[in-house]
C-alpha cells in the first residue's frame, strides 16, 4: 500500500532523523569551539552516536524488508525475489546502488560509534580531548552527506508507485500487493557476493577514522604521537578488509565470469585498488613518524588521500564518465560524490598548507641508505602506481575532452606502465629488512643482503623452470625477452623478499641468542612475540611475494585451448584427456522454489595421465525472469600445481558443444599469498609486544 | 633534498611510461557514425553501439551494430571471441577490431557487453543504455522494433520456460 506507515516508512524517517542529528553534531562542535564550552563536545558525541544508530536501524529495516518480501518497494522489487535463499535476500542490501549507499552509511555509523566510545575512554589524555570534537565534526559532515544522498538521490525505500507512478502501479497491482520481485541478478547469486562487497565497503569505511583523526590533527595543530598511534590500528584494519575485498573480487571474477582470469584493469577493479596503495603507504610512513617524528603532514595527507580515493571510486563507478565492461548506475549521484570529493580535497589541501610549517620535523633524512629513506621511496612508488592507474582509468575522458578523441586503454597498457613500478616496489620490499634507521653502512648492507641476493638467483630460475614444466610448452615457448622481463625479474624480486626476510629473522635470533645466552628457538619465539608489528609486517611482505609469483606464473604460463565436442568425443589438454560423456538438459530446474531456471549441463569425464578420473559439469542456465538472461556456470578443478578451468561457451549449429579450457599454473599461490598477508596483518595489529620509544624522543 | 633525486626519477618514470603506453596501446573509441566516415579504415578501434540484429551467435559471431544516437545507422560486425552471456538484441556492446572498407564489415577480436555487477544494471559502459535514453523501460518491449532474430541461446526446450516474470506496464 503506497501510503501505509509500516516499518519501512519508519526506517525512511530514521534517515531524515539521522541527518538532523548529524547537523546537531556539526553545530555542537562549532558552538563549543566558539563558546569554549566542553559540554558541547558531549552533545556532539551523543548526536553522532544517535545519527549512527538511526542509520544502522534504517539499514536493518531495509534488510527486514528484503527478508519479509516487501516487493512494493522499488529497490527490493529490483534486487530480490521469493525464491532466493535467505543469505542472498540479506545481500540485496548491497546488491544495488541505493542499498549499497545505505549500507556504507550504516557502516560509517558503526565505526563512528566505536570511535566515540574510544574517546569516552581516553578522556584523561589531553591530546585526545583536543582532537575529539574535530573528529566528531568530520564524522558529522560525512554522515550528513551520505544521509542527504540517501534521502534525496538514492532512496532505497522508494515505493513502486513513486518510481513508476501511482496510476501504473494501480493498473499493475489493483489490490496493492506486489507478489514477487524481479530477483537478484543471477551473476550475483554466488557465495562471494555475501562476503566480497561487505569486506570492500567495510575497508573503505574504516579509512574514515584515520581521515577524521588526520583532519582533527591538522585543525588543532596537534604535534604529539597520539593521533598517529590511534590511526595505525584503524588503517591496518581498513587495509586488511580492503585487501580481502580486492582478492575476493578477483576470486569472484575467476569463478563466475568464465574468462579464466581474475583481474582485467576494469575501472571498477581499479576503484577498489586505489585506496589500497595510499593506505599501504600510510602504514609504512606511520613508522617514520613514530620512530623519527618526521612526515606528520605527509601522513595527514595520506590518510586524507586514502579516504578521498574511496569516495573517488564511488564517483568513478557511478558517474558514467568512463567506459567499463561492468554495468554502472549513472545519474545525479555521481555529481554529488564529485562535489563532496572536491570539497574534501580543497579542505585538506588548505589545512595541510596551513599547518605544514608547524608540523615540520627537526629531523632530516640523513642518508638514502636508511630505513626511513626506503619508506619514503616506497611511498613514492606506491603513489606513482596509484597515479598511473588514475590517469589511465580517466584517459578516455581526458583524451576526449582535451584532444577531441576518446582513447580507450586496455590491460596491456596498464601492465606496461605499472609493472616496472611493481618490480621496483618488490625490490624495495626486499632491501628494507637489510636497512637500519638513520644510516646503513655499505659494509652492513653487503653483509645483510649479499647472501639472499645470490641465493635468489638460482631459486627464482628454479621456480620459473617449474612453471614452464607445468605448462610443458603447450602454448608455444615464451620468447626469451619475456622470460627475462617481466617473468624472471619479478620471480627474482619475489624470491629475494623471502630470502632477505628469512635471513634477517635468523640473524637477529642468533644475535639475541648469543647476547642473552638463551637457546636459539627461545630467542626466536621471544623476537616474534615482542616485535609482532615487525614480524607480522614481514609475513605480509612474504604474502606479497607469493602473490607476485602466482600472478606472474599463472598469467605468463597459462594455457588456453578451444574444443568443439559432440557426445562421446575426446580432446586432450596437457596431461588431461577430456571426454564429453553426456549432455544433461532441464528446461525448468528449480521451479519448486519459484526461482526458475533451465540448464544445459555437460558431463565431462577427465582422465589425468597420472591415473584416476574425475568429472566436471560446466553448464549454462537460462533465467526467464531476468529477461531470458543466460549465465554460464564455470567448472574449476583445483590442483596443487594448476587449475583446470572449463568454460562452456556455446552450442554450434551442428549440435556440437564449444568449450574453452584453461590450465592456470600456480594460480593457487595468489590465494595462498592473500591468506599469508591477512594472517601477517592480523598478527601485526595485535596488541602484543613492548611499547617502543621513537628515536626522535 | 636527498630524497628529491629518487622522487624526480619516479616522476619522470610515471610521465615516460604513461606517454609510451598511451602512444603505443591506446585505441580510439568510436561510434558507428564515425566508422562510416572512413576516417578509421584499417585502424584498430573500439566500436561502441547497440546490438541491432543477430545473424549468428556462435563463434565467430555475426551481427549488426547500430549507432547509439542515430538508430538508422548500422554496420555488420563479425567477432572471433568468446560469446558473452548477455549477447542479445538491444544490448549495449563494445567491439575491438578493424573496419574493412572493401567488405564493409567490422572484424572484431574482442567483444564486451553489459556485464551486470553489484551496481546498477541500467547503464553499461558509461554510454547511457537504451532504457536510460528513453527507450525501454517498465513494460516496454525492448525487442519490439528490432529487426532480425533474437538470440537462440540454448536448446529450444529451454527457450520456452513454463513460468515467466509478471510484466509491469507503465
Amino acid at each position: 500500500m503506497p501510503n501505509e506507515f509500516g516499518y519501512l516508512e519508519f526506517a525512511r524517517s530514521l534517515v531524515l532523523l539521522g541527518a538532523g542529528l548529524s547537523v546537531g553534531t556539526i553545530l555542537s562542535v562549532v558552538l563549543g569551539n566558539q563558546l569554549k564550552d566542553r559540554r558541547f563536545v558531549l552533545v556532539a558525541r551523543r548526536t553522532m552516536i544517535g545519527a549512527g544508530l538511526c542509520t544502522v536501524a534504517a539499514a536493518v529495516g531495509l534488510v527486514f524488508g528484503f527478508v519479509n518480501g516487501a516487493y512494493e518497494r522499488s529497490y527490493i522489487f529490483n534486487y530480490s525475489e521469493k525464491g532466493l535463499p535467505l543469505g542472498y535476500k540479506i545481500a540485496g542490501l548491497w546488491g544495488g546502488l541505493d542499498g549499497s549507499i545505505l549500507f556504507w552509511a550504516g557502516l560509517i555509523g558503526i565505526v563512528g560509534m566505536i570511535t566515540a566510545f574510544g574517546f569516552k575512554r581516553d578522556q584523561k589524555d589531553p591530546s585526545g580531548r583536543r582532537l575529539e570534537p574535530w573528529v566528531y565534526l568530520v564524522f558529522g559532515v560525512i554522515q550528513l552527506f551520505f544521509l542527504v544522498v540517501i534521502a534525496y538521490v538514492t532512496n532505497p525505500f522508494e515505493h513502486l508507485s513513486e518510481s513508476i507512478g501511482l496510476e501504473a502501479f494501480n493498473r499493475n497491482f489493483p489490490d496493492g500487493i506486489v507478489p514477487d520481485g524481479n530477483g537478484l541478478n543471477p551473476l550475483l547469486v554466488n557465495y562471494w557476493m555475501l562476503i566480497h562487497p561487505p569486506c570492500l565497503y567495510f575497508g573503505w569505511v574504516v579509512y574514515t577514522v584515520p581521515f577524521a583523526y588526520a583532519i582533527a590533527a591538522l585543525v588543532t595543530g596537534e604535534q604529539g604521537n597520539y593521533w598517529i598511534t590511534k590511526i595505525r590500528r584503524w588503517t591496518m584494519l581498513g587495509w586488511l578488509f580492503n585487501t580481502t575485498g580486492i582478492i575476493l573480487g578477483g576470486l569472484w571474477a575467476y569463478v563466475v565470469l568464465g574468462w579464466g582470469g581474475y583481474w582485467a584493469w576494469d575501472p571498477v577493479e581499479n576503484a577498489s585498488f586505489l585506496p589500497w596503495f595510499t593506505s599501504t603507504a600510510l602504514l609504512h610512513s606511520i613508522m617514520v613518524q613514530e620512530r623519527r617524528g618526521m612526515m606528520k603532514a605527509w601522513n595527514a595527507f595520506l590518510a586524507t588521500a586514502t579516504f578521498v580515493l574511496s569516495i573517488f571510486g564511488t564517483y568513478l563507478t557511478r558517474s558514467g564518465i568512463v567506459s567499463s565492461v561492468h554495468a554502472f548506475g549513472s545519474g545525479d549521484v555521481g555529481y554529488w560524490f564529485l562535489g563532496f570529493l572536491l570539497f574534501t580535497i580543497a579542505a585538506c589541501l588548505f589545512l595541510v598548507a596551513l599547518r605544514q610549517p608547524a608540523m615540520r620535523s627537526p629531523h632530516r633524512i640523513e642518508s638514502l641508505s636508511s630505513l626511513e629513506a626506503m619508506f619514503v621511496i616506497n611511498n613514492l612508488v606506491l603513489l606513482a602506481i596509484a597515479s598511473c592507474i588514475i590517469i589511465l582509468t580517466l584517459w578516455p575522458k581526458i583524451s576526449n575532452d582535451f584532444f577531441g578523441q576518446a582513447l580507450t586503454i586496455g590491460p596491456p597498457v596498464y601492465n606496461k606502465v605499472t609493472i616496472p613500478f611493481f618490480v621496483l616496489l618488490l625490490l624495495i620490499t626486499a632491501v628494507g629488512p637489510a636497512m637500519g634507521w638513520i644510516r646503513t653502512s655499505p659494509k652492513a648492507l653487503k653483509k645483510n643482503l649479499l647472501l639472499p641476493a645470490l641465493l635468489a638467483i638460482p631459486v627464482a630460475a628454479l621456480v620459473q623452470f617449474g612453471a614452464e614444466s607445468i605448462q610443458a610448452g603447450e602454448n608455444g615457448a615464451l620468447p626469451w625477452a619475456k622470460r627475462l622481463y617481466p617473468t624472471y625479474i619479478i620471480l627474482y624480486a619475489a624470491t629475494l623478499i623471502v630470502f632477505s626476510v628469512t635471513y634477517e629473522v635468523l640473524r637477529t635470533a642468533q644475535n639475541r641468542s648469543r647476547r642473552t645466552g638463551t637457546g636459539y628457538f627461545e630467542a626466536l619465539t621471544t623476537l616474534f612475540l615482542r616485535n609482532n608489528r615487525r614480524y607480522g609486517g614481514y609475513a605480509v611482505h612474504i604474502g606479497m611475494a607469493i602473490i607476485a609469483t602466482g600472478i606472474v606464473c599463472s598469467s605468463m604460463y597459462r594455457v588456453e585451448k578451444h574444443f568443439s565436442l559432440a557426445e562421446g568425443e575426446q580432446a586432450k589438454i596437457g596431461n588431461y584427456e577430456i571426454t564429453l560423456d553426456h549432455v544433461n538438459m532441464q528446461p525448468n530446474a528449480d521451479i519448486e522454489n519459484n526461482r526458475v531456471y533451465g540448464f544445459q549441463a555437460l558431463d565431462l569425464k577427465i582422465v589425468p595421465k597420472i591415473g584416476g578420473e574425475f568429472f566436471m559439469h560446466p553448464e549454462k542456465r537460462l533465467y526467464p525472469k531476468k529477461d531470458g538472461q543466460v549465465v554460464t556456470e564455470v567448472e574449476i578443478h583445483r590442483g596443487l600445481t594448476e587449475d583446470l578451468y572449463v568454460f562452456f561457451q556455446s552450442t554450434n549449429e551442428e549440435g556440437r558443444f564449444n568449450l574453452v579450457v584453461y590450465r592456470n599454473p600456480l594460480i593457487n599461490l595468489v590465494w595462498a599469498g592473500w591468506i599469508t598477508m591477512i594472517l601477517g596483518g592480523i598478527y601485526a595489529a595485535l596488541p602484543l609486544g613492548r611499547k617502543r620509544v621513537g628515536l626522535a624522543d | 633534498m636527498k630524497i628529491a633525486i629518487p622522487g624526480v626519477l619516479i616522476l619522470v618514470g610515471v610521465i615516460g611510461l604513461i606517454t609510451m603506453g598511451v602512444l603505443q596501446g591506446a585505441i580510439p573509441e568510436i561510434g558507428v557514425d564515425a566508422l562510416s566516415s572512413g576516417a578509421f579504415d584499417g585502424e584498430t578501434v573500439r566500436l561502441q553501439g547497440v546490438i541491432h540484429a543477430i545473424e549468428t551467435d556462435v563463434r565467430p559471431m555475426r551481427f549488426t551494430v547500430r549507432d547509439l544516437e542515430n538508430r538508422e545507422m548500422t554496420i555488420v560486425a563479425t567477432v572471433d571471441d568468446h560469446r558473452p552471456d548477455i549477447f542479445k538484441v538491444d544490448t549495449d556492446v563494445a567491439v575491438i577490431g578493424v573496419f574493412d572498407a572493401k567488405t564493409q564489415v567490422f572484424e572484431g577480436t574482442k567483444i564486451f557487453t553489459k556485464c551486470p555487477s553489484k551496481y546498477e544494471a541500467t547503464d553499461s559502459m558509461g554510454m547511457g543504455s537504451e532504457a536510460a535514453r528513453g527507450g525501454a523501460s517498465y513494460g516496454d518491449d525492448a525487442n519490439e522494433e528490432s529487426i532480425g532474430q533474437t538470440e537462440p541461446a540454448l536448446d529450444e526446450k529451454l527457450a520456452a520456460p513454463a513460468v515467466q516474470s509478471p510484466p509491469i506496464e507503465e
